[in-house]
This record gives structure tokens, sequence and C-alpha cells, in this order.
């Protein structure tokens, strides 16, 4: 189990996490959705080690894990992928990687290849993993993201927004891959989201966030017809929908 | 021993409005750029023997010279912006290529300044001035000092003016604060830059005038501490708030008089340890808020 | 080992290296051109491995090669042979490193001021009258004692090699891999598993280490220096110079970098030596606009084969 315990972040007076608690299981699916500012991403950061909680813990398998370098957590289990990419433009999708591979999932050079092949057999990167970074599109980068998150042999995967711009089947097949992902390899999906047709297709557990504070935890049916969330952030056009 | 430690801490508050001006171009110029002008020091330089060959050639005394001085030298920031910043703020890494292109130019300058004027020391007489020290609380300070102060007051008021009560302070703060968003309200953003530029340099040049009576000295190379001692004060107060610039100026001049007295000779030395100190620890400077780090 | 790219080029700058430093002082009869040359070659080859593989730029590197030399100078001072004192040279430059890697932590400008500072802090101690017990102060250090140009010459050819070694060493492997990552982007480097802090202080005190033995030897090599010939912002400007000219983070870079450029600096500058510096100084300035990416790059477009 991955978890926080009365975690607080506050960028001067703004509070972007408000004593928050939220755990989630091993090898299971997860969804995030609330309106920007709300804390989701912040979240990411104060559980993947790159931004520091101002206070509160955070566990993993029964360890306190606040101490642990971004690295540290990479290694033993925690990734994360970025709404806008941040891939190592000059090096190749190849090469973003394997580094992944090597450093996080601590494969020596030989099973580092092999494990970079498999990721890139499972998201279907082969076309494009040659080229560099700087020449990829932000779909393609997401991709890559996700292979880098998924080469460390992660036990908790934040996925942060997939579904932007994709039509009805290719919100499908997203879908399928992240929901294949977690019973095959066993790997627990937080997934953040605001796509709603995505979040639907996903059919998991989803906990709304609003300012800083989980409001309402349910699933997909009980969200949209919650008054408060509709209020807040999804708006009249879900509401009552199914 | 007291009188002496009033008398510093009295002297190190006038020092260190001085210290004040001569940072405040600097912080200004990244506050509205984000250029860090590693040649600061070499303009304080050429500011300074402007005002000597002024003197020298033309007997002309610094008050003249200063009032040669700012116009000519927000010429000269003028060109910086359109000969080198436009040029850098397009490349890839703008501020790491703003680092190199300005510690390059701080070479030239320097080289170019001893290739024309020579490597000897000179300096500047105190003649221009009515009288050479006046009453403050009831120390006998070097008029100087005071005269300068007032200077420097005036223009950090002048700049607190700008920046808060014109229109173009107003642009101008908007850049500081958010470059894309002001681009996106119509601000142009070239041409704030350009102003910055002169009235930065400008600001700096009216410092540069000065400088003689408070390093002692005018020379080729000294710019190369004047810049340390500049970003010092920048840091101390607030790297990006021209206005915070005084308390680093003030905290310098003190720093510098009260260790004089007691461990002569290494004032350099303390400053350069605050200031990696200060980096290291609260690299926003006293005014700033804390910031996150990996 | 396997006899691939890598060690072509190895191989073939290790020749190169026994035409031009073997052969090369019996044509032309300026030894101390090439012994010049060899130290600012070790000098640049260790600036990029903490410029040219992990991106930062401390523009205050001379203060390492002054260290270099202080060290060796002060060891000789006390006793020590020369094997020993060499080693203290780098190893006082290792220190000051140590002391540092928290200014890694630093970004961008407040990096380069830090720098900068902590280099005229460093030059301010060794030229202080108060400690000249120790450091003979503005005296500068005299050791014509140790003075002997021929094992000078070696043991400078021989750190040449291994640093040169060491470099491609690094290209080739992950702990090369760590800095290339780092250097492009330090979150995404620290999310994909490398211990950030760990490698960049890595980088750092190599570099150190190898920049404080080209002190050592130039102190040896001179036996006679004023603490401002050895602490001298100049040897920043140089070594970034020749870099960015030859290609930031190759390793042919900074070798053809230091060759051409010196070479032309001992051609015209020796005599007027101000000159240079302001030819250096615009020459940087349009590298950096113009050619940013160094000689090896513009090679590489050219061939579109990739530069070592």
């Amino acid at each position: 189990m991955l978890g926080i315990q009365n975690v607080s972040v506050s960028f001067g007076k703004l509070k972007a996490l408000n004593n928050v608690t939220y755990q989630v299981e091993a090898a299971s699916l997860n969804t995030i959705i609330g309106p920007n500012g709300a804390g989701k991403t912040t979240l990411v950061n104060v559980v993947s080690g790159i931004l520091h909680e101002d206070s509160g813990e955070i566990w993993m398998e029964g360890m306190k894990i606040n101490a642990f370098s971004p690295s540290k957590r990479a290694k033993l289990g925690i990734a994360r992928t970025f709404q806008i990419p941040k891939p190592f433009y000059n090096l190749t999708g190849y090469e973003n990687i394997k580094i992944g591979a090597i450093f996080a999932g601590e494969n020596d050079k030989k099973n580092a290849e092999e494990e970079t092949e498999r990721v890139i057999k499972i998201l279907d990167l082969g076309s494009i993993v040659n080229k560099k970074c700087k020449e990829l599109n932000t779909d393609q980068l997401k991709l890559i993201d996700l292979g880098r998150a998924l080469v460390s042999k992660p036990k908790y995967m934040f996925v942060d927004e997939m579904g932007a711009g994709l039509s009805e089947h290719e919100i499908i097949g997203v879908s399928k891959l992240i929901r294949d992902i977690v019973e095959r390899e066993k790997i627990s999906i937080i997934y953040i989201g605001h796509v709603m047709k995505l979040v639907k297709e996903l059919n998991a557990p989803i906990t709304v966030f609003h300012e800083g504070s989980p409001i309402f935890r349910g699933s997909y049916t009980e969200v949209v017809q919650n008054k408060r969330v509709v209020e807040i952030y999804l708006g009249d056009r879900y509401a009552g929908s199914n | 021993m007291a009188s002496i430690l009033y008398y510093a801490i009295l002297s190190g508050v006038l020092i260190g409005l001085y210290y004040s001006l001569m940072a405040l171009g600097l912080n200004l110029v990244f506050g509205v750029t984000r250029i860090v002008n590693l040649s600061h020091g070499d303009f304080i330089m050429l500011s300074a023997y402007t005002s000597f060959w002024l003197f020298f050639y033309f007997h002309l005394s610094p008050l003249v010279g200063l009032v040669i001085v700012i116009p000519l030298f927000f010429l000269v920031g003028i060109l910086t912006y359109f000969a080198l910043v436009k040029k850098l703020l397009k490349s890839k890494d703008p501020e790491m290529t703003s680092f190199i292109v300005f510690f390059g130019l701080s070479f030239s300058i320097e080289s170019a300044a001893a290739i024309t004027f020579g490597n000897s020391y000179r300096s500047l007489p105190l003649n221009f001035l009515p009288i050479s020290h006046i009453n403050v609380f009831g120390y006998s300070m070097p008029f100087v000092n005071v005269f300068v102060a007032i200077l420097a007051v005036i223009v950090i008021l002048f700049t607190y003016v700008y920046l808060n009560r014109t229109k173009i302070g107003l642009k101008t703060r908007a850049i500081m604060s958010n470059k894309e968003t002001a681009i996106s309200f119509g601000i142009n953003p070239g041409v704030i830059f350009a102003v910055s530029l002169g009235i930065g340099i400008a600001i700096t040049a009216i410092a540069g005038v000065f400088s003689p009576y408070f390093f002692g000295a005018i020379y080729p190379s000294e710019g190369g501490i004047i810049t340390i001692i500049a970003f010092s004060i920048i840091i101390i107060g607030s790297l990006g708030n021209p206005l915070a610039t005084v308390i680093g100026g003030i905290v310098y001049g003190l720093i510098i008089n009260v260790t004089g007295i007691y461990i002569p000779g290494w004032s350099y030395a303390i400053t350069f340890i605050v200031l990696v100190t200060i980096i290291l620890v609260r690299p926003n400077g006293i005014l700033g808020g804390k910031i996150r780090e990996v | 080992m396997k006899f691939n790219k890598y060690t072509k080029v190895l191989i073939g700058i290790l020749v190169f290296y026994l035409v031009l430093y073997l052969v090369g002082p019996m044509v032309y009869s300026n030894q101390s051109f090439f012994e010049t040359l060899i130290i600012f070659t070790i000098l640049t080859l260790s600036f990029n491995i903490v410029y040219g593989f992990t991106g930062y730029l401390p523009f205050g590197y001379a203060a390492f090669f002054g260290l270099g030399a202080y060290g060796f100078g002060i060891a000789v001072m006390r006793g020590f042979d020369i094997e020993t004192a060499l080693a203290m040279g780098g190893a006082l430059s290792l220190l000051f490193a140590v002391i540092f890697i928290p200014m890694l932590r630093l970004k961008g400008a407040y990096f380069a001021i830090a720098n900068l500072a902590a280099f005229e802090g460093i030059y301010y101690i060794f030229s202080n009258q108060s400690l000249d017990w120790l450091t003979r102060g503005p005296y500068g250090i005299s050791i014509p004692s140790v003075y002997n140009f021929g094992e000078t010459y070696v043991a400078s050819v021989v750190i040449l090699v291994v640093i040169t070694v060491l470099t491609l060493y690094i290209k080739t492997s992950n702990i090369g891999l760590a800095f290339k990552a780092i250097k492009e982007d330090q979150t995404t480097a620290s999310l994909s598993g490398i211990n950030v802090p760990l490698y960049r202080a890595m980088a750092w005190m190599i570099s150190a280490l190898f920049a404080g033995f080209s002190g050592g030897l130039f102190a040896w090599y001179l036996s006679f220096f004023y603490p401002e010939s050895v602490f001298s912002i100049n040897y920043s400007l140089f070594v970034i110079v020749f870099t960015i000219f030859g290609g930031a983070g190759t390793l042919m870079g900074p070798i053809i970098g230091t060759i051409v450029l010196y070479s032309a600096y001992d051609t015209i500058g020796i005599t007027y030596p101000e000159y240079f510096t302001l030819i250096f100084g615009i020459a940087i300035i349009l590298l950096v606009l113009f050619l940013p990416n160094g000689l090896m790059d513009l090679i590489s477009k050219y061939t579109k084969k990739e530069m070592v």
C-alpha cells in the first residue's frame, strides 16, 4: 500500500494540499479528478519526492519514505508521468527509456536493453523510439514518458492525463492499455484525469479533489450524481448521466 | 571603543547607500530581463574613466561629468540591448548564454580599457565639493560620503517613482512579474528591455562617477571585484527586487565597516563568506521567500 | 576490449599525442610551448568533465588550478617529495571542491555568482599577508630546487593520457549516461533513478582533482610564481573558450580547441597579452551566439557522423 497521511503543502499563502490523507492498494486501479489547482499534481510531486511536504507522512509498504530522495523512491517502485512531458530532448526515445531501465530499474546492460525492448513492445513505440525527443510531438512524448515510468518496474505509477485530444476509439484503447498494465504487470495505477470519457471507461474508484483536499470518493455513477462535485467541477452536462 | 563602533555604524549606513546605488542598476536589469550582467563592474570602471578623462583633459568637475555621463551611458545601455541582448534572448538557453556573453564582454572591456588607458591607477580629487567634512549626529563625516548617500537616496526614490507611478514603469513591472502575460496584454518587451537596460546602465554610471572615492582608485581590472560586491548586495537584499537593494547595500556597508574595526584586512574575505553562505542557506535573499530544491 | 569506434578514436589520439609531444619538441625547439600546451589540455579536459558532461559552468574554475599550484608549492616547501607534492596539489583542489559541493544545489545565476565569489575569496586567502607563514602570501612561492623539465614533461604526458582515457571511459559508461541525463534535465534524471547529487558531486570532484594536477604541474614547471600568476580569472576564460570552440562534452573537442587556440595565443599573443584577452573575449561572445556547439558539431553535421 502507498499512502500519505496529514500532508500539507503551501506555496506562500496558497494551500496546495490541506492536511490530506490518501492511499491506494497494491495492484489496483484508481482515479483522481478535480479542477485545476485542486492539488492533484502537487500530490504526485510530493509522493514522487520532487516537492517537499511542509508536514505529514508518506508511507509505502509499511515504510516511512519522507526522507527518501526522488531517485531512491523511483528505485523502490514509485513512478510518475507528467502532464506536459519533460524528456531528455537531445536523446532518442530509446535512450530515454533505457536510462530508466538502467538506473531506476537497476538492470545491468543486457537486461536494460531487454527491458527497454519489452516496454517498447507493450506501448507499441517501435516506430518512434529511434528519433530524438525534440523531433517528437506531445502525444508521442507522453508515451515515451509512460515508457520511462514503466521500465523502472514500479509498484505504484501515477499517470497524469493521457486522454487529451483522443477520439472515442482511442480512449477505449488507452483504457484497455492501462487496465492491462494493472492486471499483467501487477502495478497499481493512479490515473489523474480531466477527460471524463476516459475516467468513465476506466471504471475505477474515483477520488475528487478540490482546493487541496479530497472531498468525495466513489464510483463514476456516484460521482456524477453528487451535487457538490457537479457544482464545483463537472457542471450540469454530467449531472445525472450514466 | 564604543564611539568608534557608532562611527563605524553611521559611516556604514552612509557608505551602504552608495553600495546600494552601485548595485541598483544591476538588479533592475536582472529583474526585467532575467539576464545576469557579469560585466557590471566594468561599466562602473568605464564611467569612472570617463569622468576622470573629462576632469583631466577638460578640467570638468565630476558633477559636470555626471550630467554628461548619464545620457551617454543610457545610450550605451540601449546599444547593449540591440547589439547583444536581443540576440542572446533567442538562443537555446538564454540564461546560460547570457553568462558567457557578459563574461566575455567583461574581458573585452577590461582589456580594451587596459590598452587604451594603461594600467596605472588613477584617482580624482575632492576639491569640487564645497566642504571636506560635515557633522552628522555629532560625528565628522567626509562630505563626499554624505553627498553621495543623498544622491543615492534621490536615485532610489526616482527608481521607485519610475516603477510605481509611471505608465512605462507599470509595463516594466508587468514584464518583471510575468513576461508572457505582459506580452499577451500588448506590452512590447523589446522596448521595455531596451529602456530598462538604458536606465540600469545609466544608474550604474552615476555610481561609477563616484567610485574612485569608495574603491580608492580607478584601474582597468577593478570590474571583477565590483561585480561580485554588487551581486553580494543584491543577493543579500533580494535578486530581482530592485528596491530591496537598499537593504543589501546597507548590510554590506555595515559588515565592511564593523569588521574593519575588529579584523582589519579581512573585510573582503568576510563579504565573500557572507555571500556564499547566504546563497547556500537562503538564496532568495533576506526579503525573498523560501525556494524548493530537488 | 572491444575494437569499436571509441577504441579507434582513443588509439588515434594517443598516436597523435606521441607525434605531437615526443616528436614535436625535436622539430620545434620551444619546449615551454609543449609543456604549457599539455597543462592547458589537462585543464580543459578536466573542465569538460563538469561543464561538457553535466552542464554546470563554474566561472571560478581557475581556483582549482591555483589551488593545485599552491598545494604543490606548499608541500615542496615543507619537504615532501615530488610525487607526494603533486598528489597534494590535486588533494588541495579536491578538498575545496568537497567544501563547495553544496554550491551544486544552486541554479543558474546563483551558481555562477557563488562560484566567482568563491574564486575571489580563495585567491584572497592565498595572497593575504596574514597567512604568509603558510602560503608566502603576496611574495609568491619559489622552489627552484625541484626544477627538472624532463621529469615534469614526462609526468605531464602521463597525466594527460590518464585524463584522456578517463574522459573516454566516462563517455562510454553508465556514469557518463547519468551525467548526460543530469545535463538534460535534473528532475527527469532524478525520477529515472539517478542519484543526482551523488553523480554531479562525482563529476565536480574528478574535475577538480585533475585541474589540481594541472596546477601542480604548472607550479613544478615554473618553480616560481606569484598568487596572481596562478589565481587568474583568465584561466577560466581560456578553458571556457577552448571547450566551447572545440565542442563541449566531446573528447576531441577540448583537445583540438586547446591546441588550435593556444597555438594561436602563443604565436601572436604573448607579446601583447591584453590584445589577446580582448580577442578571446570577443571570440567567446561570437562563439556562444553563433557556434554554441563548437567545431565537433560543425564537423559532424558535415560528415553526418557523430563525433567523439
